[in-house]
């Protein structure tokens, strides 16, 4: 029997976490959950084990190879820079998610920004957002061929998440307090 | 004569063989380094001590799985190094492999190629 989100409250011991929450992922179709700090070693172990699951999810080759593609820029945006010392503990921690839908792959990563960052990175996706593929693929060979800054990086991982995924890149920025901000960010890849 | 240069792949980088002997230029597999500007700096050392005396002819293999964003920039600076070798009246011919369900891979190699004047051919690699 399957008990349903309102009655964990009734349940304790272990199963008062463990069971809420798998019935959760189950009841969403989460194949993967990860919340900690994203680094480089983790990108590549993410990768491995969705390789398995993504097979166990009966997903094509190409399918596969997109939602590959789309995660590692999505992670890129997430990962926390090892030499850099002024980024606190929260805003080093991430959440990963990868949903199986009807139709495709949701992957979705979130993170804690500086409320000053809001605004840059807003204007970025929109402006990416606004653009249709070849608008997209143009702004891309600019900025791939323009000299190299970390703030150029940052914007060519996202239109290649754009343009991979030919979805608009969905966003939200949630305010936590006066110094943070949660960002969330969703692509979606269409099942081939 | 120049040593070859040899790096064997990992989770994280490709597999670099650049021997002007054998004329074997290949870079393949994942390159997702931390560090991606560190990973190709001495590939694109090599690079440049091979263009002071290079093969009458240079056939470059690029046989990617996937990369990132921040190895984009750094693929793009080995490929303008080749370019350059070709620029000098050298013959250089670069094949980009890509596996027939990647057309990310292949939408890449098209990027590449709108930006470089060198030869580049992209190559599907069929399932048997």
């Amino acid at each position: 029997m399957i008990l349903n989100n309102n009655d964990s409250s009734r349940i304790s011991g272990p199963l008062q976490f463990s069971y809420p929450c798998f019935i959760d992922m189950l009841s969403n179709n989460l194949i993967f959950m990860y919340r900690g700090v994203v680094t480089s070693d983790l990108v590549t172990h993410v990768l491995q084990i969705m390789e398995e699951r993504l097979e166990e999810d009966k997903a094509s080759k190409k399918t596969s190879k997109k939602v590959f593609n789309v995660m590692v820029e999505c992670l890129r945006n997430v990962y926390s820079d090892e030499m850099s010392q002024e980024i606190s503990e929260l805003e080093s921690t991430a959440i990963l998610l990868v949903k199986s839908e009807e139709d495709g792959y949701l992957v979705s990563t979130g993170n804690y920004l500086k409320n000053s960052e809001v605004e840059m990175l807003k204007n970025r996706l929109d402006k990416i957002n606004q653009m249709d593929g070849e608008k997209l693929k143009v702004y891309y060979q600019e900025l791939l061929t323009s000299p190299i800054a970390e703030k150029g990086l940052s914007s060519l991982g996202m239109i290649d998440i754009a343009r991979k995924s030919k979805q608009k890149i969905a966003y939200q920025f949630q305010t936590v307090n006066e110094f943070f901000t949660f960002f969330t960010l969703e692509a979606k890849v269409i099942r081939r | 004569m120049l040593k070859p240069l040899k790096i064997e792949p990992t989770h994280k980088t490709p597999r670099v063989y650049l021997e002007p002997e054998t004329n074997t230029f290949e870079l393949g597999g994942r390159s997702i380094p931390e560090d991606s500007v560190g990973f190709y700096k001495p590939i694109l050392e090599w690079i440049d001590a091979y263009s002071e005396s290079p093969n009458p002819k240079t056939e470059f293999k690029f046989e990617l799985e996937y990369f990132n964003t921040s190895s984009s920039k750094n693929i793009l600076e080995l490929l303008k190094k080749l370019e350059a070798i070709f620029n000098k009246g050298n013959e250089v011919h670069i094949t980009w492999y890509y596996d027939e369900d990647d057309e990310d891979m292949e939408e890449t190699g098209e990027d590449y190629k709108a930006l470089l004047q060198v030869p580049l051919e992209l190559v599907m690699k069929a399932h048997y």
